[in-house]
């Protein structure tokens, strides 16, 4: 079984005198793949918003049409009954 | 077998296919890093030479020759994308740019504060530094390029093609150091390929974060697909529905 290396945890984050270039290095890293893993996240949820904006766009000019061509009929109708 | 690889292919069996996936997948990325990372920190023995400065080796091998490996893997999409005209294959491509330039940028990063206490300074232009440099901005034109076009297909196929010279450079940085005698050492000498060169306690940890550093390239690339094949398919049945379902839901 591993042991723990350091006598405490502020003997942890000294790293033997070499601190700053072990934090600097592990602090970059972890910034940077948070940033890749919270982008597609981020993404996804703007797609579906973009998607679903399309999506109602889309059903609401076939229902306007659906309204007109219901009303076309209509007026129709009453034309022949006139 | 081969049904297997043709079906993922397809835009989307392949987003089907990874929607149980993937979350297993980050579950053993995250395990494998999260063990390989605090072993390596803190568990694994100091170098004889170097004391704990070269516990960065924990993240900048796997993130170098992770930089190396999705470039040959968005060349190969790449490829597959121009001869067969697979779409999933150019939404992988894309995928991959963001998340290679990003692990180079780490290996570039971390090997700067490696080099400082270790060769005096954090920048020479050594051959495999200057060629990993030159990846990096590779990565970054090869985005570039894509977004400078309006329409998809011939975004795509500059991409690809600028995609595929840069492959020169691969073999450039991989054989840097044995091809010319500068500063970056081989790697046979970290004990990276000859386990025998360093004790278990010290390699092991780095046989983990290497592991999930694969996992986390693969993640990142499939949920990233994941979105390109929504935005792309957004016409067809299947991705509507879909859509329809994610905000009744929400």
């Amino acid at each position: 079984m591993p042991e723990f290396r350091f006598d405490s945890i502020a003997d942890f984050f000294a790293m033997g005198g070499y601190g700053f270039y072990v934090w600097v290095s592990y602090g970059f890293f972890a910034v940077v793949m948070g940033f890749n893993l919270w982008l597609p996240y981020r993404q996804r949820a703007n797609t579906l918003r973009l998607l679903q904006a399309r999506q109602l766009r889309q059903h609401g000019q076939a229902g306007i049409e659906s309204d007109m061509r219901q009303q076309q009929d209509a007026q129709q109708q009453q034309g022949e009954a006139h | 077998m081969w049904q297997w690889f043709y079906k993922l292919g397809s835009p989307r069996h392949f987003y089907e296919m990874t929607t149980g996936f993937v979350p297993w997948l980050a579950r053993a990325t995250f395990l494998l890093l999260a063990i390989g990372l605090v072993w390596g920190l803190g568990f694994a023995p100091p170098d004889y030479q170097m004391g704990d400065n070269y516990r960065i080796i924990y993240i900048h091998v796997p993130t170098a020759s992770g930089a190396i490996w999705i470039y040959a893997m968005m060349a190969v999409m790449a490829a597959m994308h121009m001869i067969w005209n697979i779409k999933v294959a150019d939404m992988v491509a894309k995928s991959c740019a963001l998340i290679g330039a990003s692990f180079c940028a780490v290996a570039l990063v971390s090997g700067a504060f490696w080099g400082k206490p270790t060769w005096g300074t954090y920048w020479i232009w050594d051959a495999k530094l200057t060629a990993t440099l030159i990846l990096f901005f590779v990565y970054v034109g090869v985005m570039a390029l894509r977004s400078a076009f309006d329409s998809e297909t011939a975004a795509s196929k500059a991409a690809s093609v600028l995609t595929l010279v840069g492959v020169v450079n691969l073999p450039i940085i991989y054989y840097a150091a044995y091809w010319w005698n500068t500063l970056h050492q081989r790697s046979s000498e970290l004990g990276v390929r000859d386990a025998s060169a360093n004790p278990p306690e010290i390699w092991i940890p780095a046989v983990f974060s290497g592991f999930g550093l694969i996992g986390l390239i693969f993640v990142i690339i499939i949920l990233h697909t994941r979105n390109e094949i929504l935005l792309r398919e957004r016409r067809a049945q299947w991705v509507q529905e879909l859509v329809k379902q994610e905000t009744d839901n929400a």
